[in-house]
């Protein structure tokens, strides 16, 4: 059976259409739907406090700006662009920087690997079938949470970025004012951090 | 040994391999050294399990508070009245 959810969005024009003749209920859905994208990137660049707000004014100008949308992306896409200027705007009058010097914490010293480059012991997959069946679990969730919110800056920044899948690499360079090549290494770092902490987890049962 | 990465290097590759990112001989080195190597297959499956985890996590995680609902509609209805 197809989700009511899946169908209305599978029809692009018809929100765009339904948003620009003021329909409330278009409106909801999209705001409802892509709440979470939008402030997890909002988040990452200006911190918790102010996601919200970011995300109201950037609803705003997409709101203005929706009678000139050409269509060259998905709304979607478009709609999380705007939310990353906003948030970068904001984060520049707050006078912040990105800084690229936590990028060689201890990764040249990583105890999985000898000298050689070698894994120290042998690597198992992951117990879990699937993802889905992961997330299941609340305590990870929550792990999950604390873990993002330790990464350096840059890495959740990074991250977050790429796992709403709506920015193209070179986009989430010049959002963060990074080279592609170190986009590349904060975004692995971050996976990586996370991937162990999953990994502690399903050893131990806890963060 | 042969040009071909390390096991560190391979998962410094890993999460360019599951974003389609390296170039065709990256890949192809990549690949070799994954076919000897189960702790690099094992890990570059993680690798992906994790990816799909993390978009999971950022594209439903998360509820719109009622209170910001709310004000987004009230914005919304005003810029509509504004035309």
């Amino acid at each position: 059976m197809s989700d009511p959810m899946d169908k209305f969005f599978s029809d692009q024009q018809k929100i765009i259409e339904q948003l620009l003749a003021g329909d409330n209920q278009a409106f909801k859905q999209v705001t409802r739907a892509w709440y979470s994208p939008m402030y997890y990137v909002a988040s990452s660049i200006v911190g918790e406090a102010i996601a919200d707000e970011v995300i109201q004014e950037a609803w705003t100008s997409v709101m203005r700006a929706l009678p000139k949308f050409e269509g060259r992306s998905s709304l979607k896409s478009w709609v999380m662009r705007i939310v990353a200027n906003e948030a970068k705007t904001r984060w520049r009058k707050e006078s912040r920087s990105v800084s690229l010097e936590q990028i060689e914490e201890s990764w040249s010293t990583d105890p999985r690997f000898d000298g050689s480059g070698h894994w120290v012991s042998r690597q198992s997959s992951f117990h879990q079938d699937s993802p889905e069946a992961l997330m299941t679990a609340e305590a990870l969730q929550d792990c999950i949470r604390k873990h993002i919110s330790m990464l350096p800056s840059n890495q959740r920044q990074a991250l977050m970025l790429k796992e709403t899948e709506s920015y193209s690499l070179d986009e989430i360079c010049n959002i963060l004012e990074v080279s592609s090549s170190n986009v590349r290494v904060l975004i692995h770092r971050a996976r990586d951090k996370i991937l162990q902490m999953i990994e502690h987890f399903e050893k131990e049962g806890s963060c | 040994m042969f040009g071909l990465p390390n096991c560190k290097q391979v998962t410094e590759m890993s999460s360019q391999l599951v974003d389609h990112n390296l170039t065709r001989s990256q890949k192809f080195k990549l690949k070799l050294h994954l076919f000897v190597c189960d702790s690099c297959r094992a890990y570059i499956e993680k690798m992906r399990f994790t990816k799909t985890t993390l978009h999971n996590w950022v594209s439903g995680n998360r509820q719109i508070p009622e209170s910001l609902a709310i004000k987004l509609e009230e914005n919304f209805a005003q810029e509509h009245q504004k035309k």
